[in-house]
């Protein structure tokens, strides 16, 4: 490997573990708060796609759109992914999760109703919009941006990253600096007490989940632009994405978005390397030399619960 | 509602009180309504027609316009208002029909438990039927009794030691199923059962 290859490669595998990261952010929230892992979130994030796909399939012409015409169906197609990722989450958390937290039920009744969940959500997407994969309408003119030590940018990848890295810094900010934030941090670290000191445990959560599930449905609205959009979809992502929420330390924010980038750089470069066959190996055997000595993952503080 | 009266002898009502009520669109009935016309419009998804890639709006459209969601509507209000406003008649007819049954259950139940012979005796009886009952099935029935319960029965048994028991939660476990039939034929590892990973 040259180290022109090197560099293409990289930038490949920065762009997927950007999105590696806002779906980890998802998982991660989620589980700091609950101690739930959400496996659902896969299919948040596939209807993220489907939202775009729907809102731009009515809106887009057939005619190849440029300038700020182009920005603003991107911009459009994002906000559809939001919306429907994050109603989703919303549904699901209100469906699925909020009457086992009312009764208290054990947490391996969380874990079943989110499989379970997940089962039904991409089965309904599969029904509803076929079980073949549909391309998202074209945009704009997908043509080489600028280079990178050689190695060529072009637009959808660009618009990725910069993308993925405004939202982890938008989810950073909220995290860190607003009332939602310091109430999600209150809940995560001990719910009794953040309950007796007045904060509203069931809105916590929910709008922990919805802000897990905007962030996914714009990651899916990205991941459908760079391939397609189809109804498992979300089942690959999800798993790597929660793997690198566990690499970067499960319930840590900025560990979530290390382990993204980690995933997806380690990906690309096994795939460069040994081929497509290993896209996976490669990854997941970092994961195991990673918490092999780090238990808790790379920025991990508290030891994780099983669940 | 109760009414107090201030220092300068007005009526009032209790600031209290007048924070518990509940106005007549607060009311949890309103809510389950919305919870079960979502329910309708899933139901009508998922028993409507299959849509296709093509055109990703053609199932809408068909599940939104066809009988299936009027049906699903018209089940979901009349669940609604049975649940909101027939509740009573309907629990004191459950009511009595669960105490006709129950007493003779319990009498039956209380002859069963008495006697140890014959519990083991029915479990043998029921152990002979299972066993025999492959003899007077179909080749189909056969095969539905091998491959979609006794092969589930023989996983949950195994999920329940390692999960039940063990306390470990392992979703990896009913991947050794396809472990099992792999054989080698002609030099190259093949697997007997379609299912999804295997």
């Amino acid at each position: 490997m040259s180290l022109q290859d090197f560099w293409d490669v990289f930038v490949l595998g920065v762009v997927l573990g950007s999105l590696y990261a806002v779906i980890a952010i998802g998982y991660t929230l989620v589980y700091g708060v609950l101690q739930l892992l959400n496996f659902a979130h896969s299919e948040v994030f596939m209807s993220g796609g489907f939202g775009g796909l729907i809102v731009l399939t009515v809106v887009v012409p057939a005619a190849d759109p440029s300038g700020i015409q182009s920005a603003g169906y991107v911009l459009l197609g994002m906000l559809a992914g939001a919306a429907l990722g994050g109603g989703v989450a919303y549904g699901l958390e209100r469906v699925a999760y909020r009457p086992l937290r009312r009764r208290g039920a054990p947490r391996l009744v969380f874990l079943i109703t989110a499989i379970g969940a997940s089962f039904f959500i991409y089965n309904l997407a599969g029904k509803i919009f076929g079980r073949n994969a549909s391309r998202m309408p074209s945009m704009y003119e997908n043509k080489t941006l600028f280079t990178l030590f050689g190695a060529p940018i072009n637009v959808t990848q660009a618009l990725v990253v910069v993308s993925a890295v405004l939202m982890l810094i938008l989810v950073d900010f909220v995290v860190n600096r607003t009332k939602l934030g310091s109430g999600i941090r209150a809940v995560a670290q001990d719910p009794e007490v953040a309950s007796l000191m007045g904060v509203n445990i069931d809105k916590v959560v929910s709008r922990t989940f919805v802000l897990g599930g905007l962030m996914g449905g714009v990651a899916g609205f990205l991941y459908g632009t760079t391939t397609q959009v189809w109804y498992t979809m979300g089942f690959l992502p999800g798993i790597t994405a929660f793997a690198a929420a566990v690499l970067g330390g499960i319930g840590n924010v900025r560990g979530a978005m290390l382990g993204g980038m980690v995933l997806g750089v380690v990906e690309a470069m096994t795939v460069e390397i040994w081929g497509d066959a290993w896209r996976y190996v490669g990854a997941f055997a970092v994961l195991v030399a990673v918490l092999m000595f780090r238990p808790t993952g790379i920025l991990g503080e508290r030891v994780a619960r099983t669940a | 509602m109760s009414t107090v009266r201030d220092s300068k002898g007005r009526e009032r009502v209790p600031s209290a009180a007048s924070l518990r009520r509940v106005r007549w669109y607060q009311e949890a009935r309103w809510k389950r309504l919305v919870a079960l016309l979502v329910l309708a419009v899933v139901g009508a998804q998922v028993t409507g027609v299959q849509g296709t890639s093509t055109d990703i709006f053609y199932a809408l459209g068909e599940n939104f316009t066809g009988t299936g969601i009027w049906i699903w509507l018209a089940l979901c209000v009349g669940v609604w208002v049975i649940r909101e406003f027939l509740s009573e008649p309907v629990n004191r007819g459950w009511v009595a029909s669960r105490d006709r049954v129950s007493q003779p259950v319990a009498r039956v139940r209380g002859v069963w438990q008495a006697d140890p012979r014959l519990r083991y005796g029915g479990g043998a009886l029921l152990l002979v039927v299972l066993i025999l009952l492959p003899l007077w099935l179909s080749t189909y029935w056969q095969q539905v009794m091998v491959d979609q319960i006794a092969i589930f029965v023989l996983l949950a048994i195994g999920l329940n030691v390692v999960i039940g028991w063990a306390g470990m939660l392992d979703l990896a476990l009913w991947r050794f199923l396809p472990s099992g039939p792999i054989r080698r034929r002609s030099g190259r590892v093949r697997c007997r059962w379609s299912l999804r990973w295997c």
